[in-house]
Formats: structure tokens, sequence, C-alpha cells
């Protein structure tokens, strides 16, 4: 801001009229408020907790005499310097402007407010950017909030127990995100955990802004299976007779019963079906069995039989290295391959084979020879059954010149349990 | 009673030395003057005031007058000398 009061037949009484500047501005530029710059937009502001001041830039000479002046009339002047030539900047504070600016002008001193320092200043300097400020303040307070406050519950180990239906509960028990940390105890949480149904125990722990809960759940006692061995049935039958050796009984005669179930459990209870111990479970159970076996034969089936022809390879072995490696003689055969070591100075294996030659014959089988065939097969698997009145029918099915299906009718009591485990 | 006045006191020739100037160097960054009267002249090499009984000169280097009130000043820079004539 210039500032050149001009003071035309204007007399000041009882004072000498103020001298001139030696150097007036050759033009006269027009006055403006004090404080503001020659319209190159507002000063700038520097923050500061030292109270509102301004910085004048003052041209002229005789400085020295205006610095007096200026302290003679109790104004604190603050870093005074001098630029150079005729300038020179001081400071004064905001309550002392308006003396400072009239003795300036009383002195005809060229003048202007350069700078401003202090909070006023500086956010009146920067209110537009208000809103950024507030922003950044709204940020810092809801941080500042949240980060004292619960913002997550992690609830761990439930299976039976509902996680949201628990979280309600400690909701009710204002235990909620949002509630503050330090108004929390952890005690007093595991406490309403604990009396939650189902809970056996719980801990708690708070990490950050995050409620950690660590379940035990209560379960219902449940007898453990039966791991001891047990007796099912190998086929499907009609119980006829069981007698239990060890164990508990599961079936009982006229029961009919498939392959698979259980016949004989390993396990004792008592007369109330409360599980007492396991046990290994055995005894026999017979049962009538009705069976029927259907497979589908060619008449024309090749046999591989052995020529009689026989060829033998040997190999060595040392240190895992083979010398000889045997070729098979024969394009079609069986072998047998038999190894010995002998470890007198080296370790050495000898390994044998023998080839046998064999040859696929086409053999042409009656309709009968393999329908009876097939039965005496079904019966020897029952061998060891201790079978009763066991029999099996065949009955023969044509399908082609060259292809039959053959059904075996199998019927009779034998035992049919079977140890598992 | 003033800091310096109790000094002076303490010194014994309140008489003389009370009421005239007082000057306190800071490690030779700063100076306080107490007393003054006018200011005589004021540059980056050398500032001149008067007091009660003399002229008062610091000599420096980026001298600057960091506060000024009535009876006292602080300059700041780096100060060499400080003489009575």
């Amino acid at each position: 801001m210039l500032n050149n009061k001009k003071g035309k037949g204007e007399k000041r009484i009882g004072r000498p009229a103020a001298p001139k500047a030696k150097n007036p501005p050759e033009t006269e530029k027009p006055r403006k408020a004090a404080g503001k710059a020659d319209g190159r937009g507002p000063e700038p502001a520097d923050f500061s907790l030292n109270g509102e001041r301004l910085t004048v830039e003052i041209e002229g000479v005789n400085q020295t005499r205006l610095i007096n002046r200026l302290k003679d009339a109790d104004i604190r002047l603050i870093d005074v310097k001098k630029p150079g030539g005729r300038l020179m900047r001081l400071t004064v504070r905001k309550k002392e402007s308006q003396k400072t600016f009239a003795i300036l002008e009383e002195l005809c001193y060229t003048y202007k407010t350069v700078r401003k320092s202090g909070l006023f200043s500086f956010f009146w300097a920067n209110r537009r950017r208000a809103g950024i400020a507030a922003g950044l303040a709204a940020a810092l307070i809801l941080f500042f909030t949240l980060t004292g406050s619960i913002l997550r519950i992690e609830v761990n180990d439930l299976s039976e127990i509902s996680r949201r239906d628990l979280i309600a509960a400690l909701a009710a028990e204002g235990i909620a995100a949002g509630t503050r940390i330090n108004g929390l105890d952890r005690e007093d949480i595991r406490r309403v955990v604990n009396a939650y149904p189902g809970v056996a125990e719980s801990s708690v722990e708070i990490t950050g802004s995050t409620l950690r809960i660590h379940v035990i759940e209560k379960t219902a006692y449940l007898p453990p299976p039966p791991s001891g061995r047990s007796v099912i049935a190998a086929y499907d039958a009609e119980i006829t007779g069981i007698v239990t050796a060890s164990g508990t009984a599961r079936v009982g005669p006229g029961r009919r019963v498939k392959a698979g179930d259980v016949l004989i459990e390993g396990a004792v209870y008592d007369t109330n079906g409360a599980f007492m111990r396991e046990v290994p479970a055995s005894g026999t159970v017979y049962g009538r069995i009705v069976k029927t076996v259907t497979e589908t034969v060619p008449l024309d089936v090749y046999e591989i039989r052995r020529t009689g022809r026989t060829k033998r390879r040997t190999r060595l072995s040392l240190f895992g290295f083979s010398i000889g490696r045997p070729t098979a003689p024969y394009a079609a055969y069986e072998s047998r391959t038999s190894s010995a070591a002998m470890n007198v100075f080296v370790p050495l294996t000898f390994t044998q084979t023998a080839y046998f030659e064999t040859e696929s014959v086409l053999v042409t089988r009656t309709p009968e020879e393999i329908c009876e065939t097939m039965r005496r097969e079904r019966l020897a698997a029952f061998i060891d059954r201790d079978a009763k009145n066991l029999t099996a029918e065949t009955r023969l099915e044509p399908l082609s010149d060259s292809l039959i299906r053959v059904h075996v009718h199998i019927q009779g009591e034998l035992t049919i349990g079977q140890t598992i485990g | 009673m003033s800091f310096f006045n109790e000094i002076a006191s303490a010194i014994g020739d309140s008489v003389r030395t009370a009421g005239n100037y007082n000057i306190i160097n800071y490690n030779g960054d700063s100076i306080y003057i107490e007393g003054i009267k006018r200011l005589v002249s004021i540059s980056e090499e050398k500032v001149i005031m008067t007091v009660k009984k003399g002229v008062l000169t610091v000599t420096g280097v980026d001298l600057c007058v960091f506060d000024l009130e009535k009876e006292s000043l602080i300059i700041k820079g780096n100060i060499r000398a400080t003489y009575v004539e």
C-alpha cells in the first residue's frame, strides 16, 4: 500500500510542519487502506503464536528519526531490518498498527504492509481452504474417536452356537461395535459369554479395535461308537439261528438281513441299554440263503497252456550294477524268478529266471459243461460255511451261437456271519 | 528494584551505575541494551545509540534490531564489539 499525504495549506498547531521526503515519488499513487498491498491480493500470513503482528515496509530517509518517533510513542518495534538503500522493514503489533500508520503518514513516509502473522491472520488468509481444513479436522476427530472404540467383534471356535445370537446377547449387555474400549472389562465380558447357554468356557482379548472371544462349547455326551470286532452278514439271508459267544446279538431267528448288516455287535450294554464297554464280537449265525448268480460266458475260450519247453536265465548283480540282462526267449511265456545273495568278498547277487513257453489254445465247451463248471464253482465258495442242504441249480439261456448266459440258483442253510474290525 | 539495580547494589556503586545503561551480551549472538535514549544510526554493520552519558556503538555483522522498546532494545547478529564514547 502506498500512502502519501499532502498537506495543502494545512497547518499543525504547536508543531512544526513535518519535513517532506527528500525524494518524493515521481507520481502520486492513490492512497489505499492501511495494511493492504497495492492491488496484488492479500498479504501472506504466517502462523504464529506470538500474537497478531504486521510487517511494514517503509521507504524514506532519516529512518532513525522515524524509529525514535515510534519508540517514543511506546510502539514496540520488532525485527527492524534495512534491506538496503531507502527501504526499511519493521514489525509492529497489530494493536499498535493504527498508531504506527498515523505516525508514518504524519512524517510522510511511504509504507505498505507486506506480511501478517498470527493465528487469526493465518486462518483468515487461508479461509478458502476451510473446506479442506474442516475435512481434515473431521477426519482427525473421527480417527481419535474410533481408535478408542470397538470396531469389530470376532467369535471363534463356534460349531453349535449361532454367532449372530451370541453377538446379539453381548449387545444386550452393552458390548457391541462402537463401545468405548476403556469402558470395557474383559472379565465382565467373559462372564457374559460364559452365561450364554451352551458355552462351557471362554477367553476374551482386545487387540487394537477388535474384540476377540474364544469359546469352548458344551457338548452332549455321546457313547463312542463300538470300535471292537463285529459280526456282519456276508449274504442276504433269513436268520435261522444265532449263537453269541461275545458281544451283543442284534438279530434273531426269522429276521431277514442284508449283506453287511451287523449281526453281533462288539459292545456290552446294561439292562437299561446304556453302553458299558467294548468287547470283540464273536459267535455263529445261521441263515437260509437264496441266491442267484448270473454270468454270460462264451462257448469258445482261449486257454493259456504251457507247451512244456523251459529255459533259464541267470543275472549277476554287483554294487547295484547288473551283469547280463536276460531277454525272454519265448514270445508268450510264464516266468518264475528266484534270487540268492552271496557276500563273501563282494556283495554279489544271483538272479535266476525260469521261462515256461505258453500257447493259447482254443477250447470249445458245450453248454452243459459250462453249466456244470459254474455250479461246482459256486458251491465251492460255501465250502467252509458249514452248509446244510445246500443246492445249486443252473438254468441256461442261449444268447447266440457262441454265447450263453448261465443262471446258478443257490439255496440252503449255512453260516452267514463275517467278522470285521 | 530492577535486576540490574539489584546487581548494582550488590556491587556497592549504585549512585554511579544505576540509571545509566546496562548491556548483556548473549554468546555474541544477541545483545540486550537497557537505558538507551535515542537511536542514531542503524545498519547491518553498526548500530549507534545515545545513552545517558555518551554514545553507545555496537559493531558486528548482519546486525538486526530485533526488539525495540522505549528504553531497551535487543540486537541480533554477529556481535563483534560494544563501546561507549
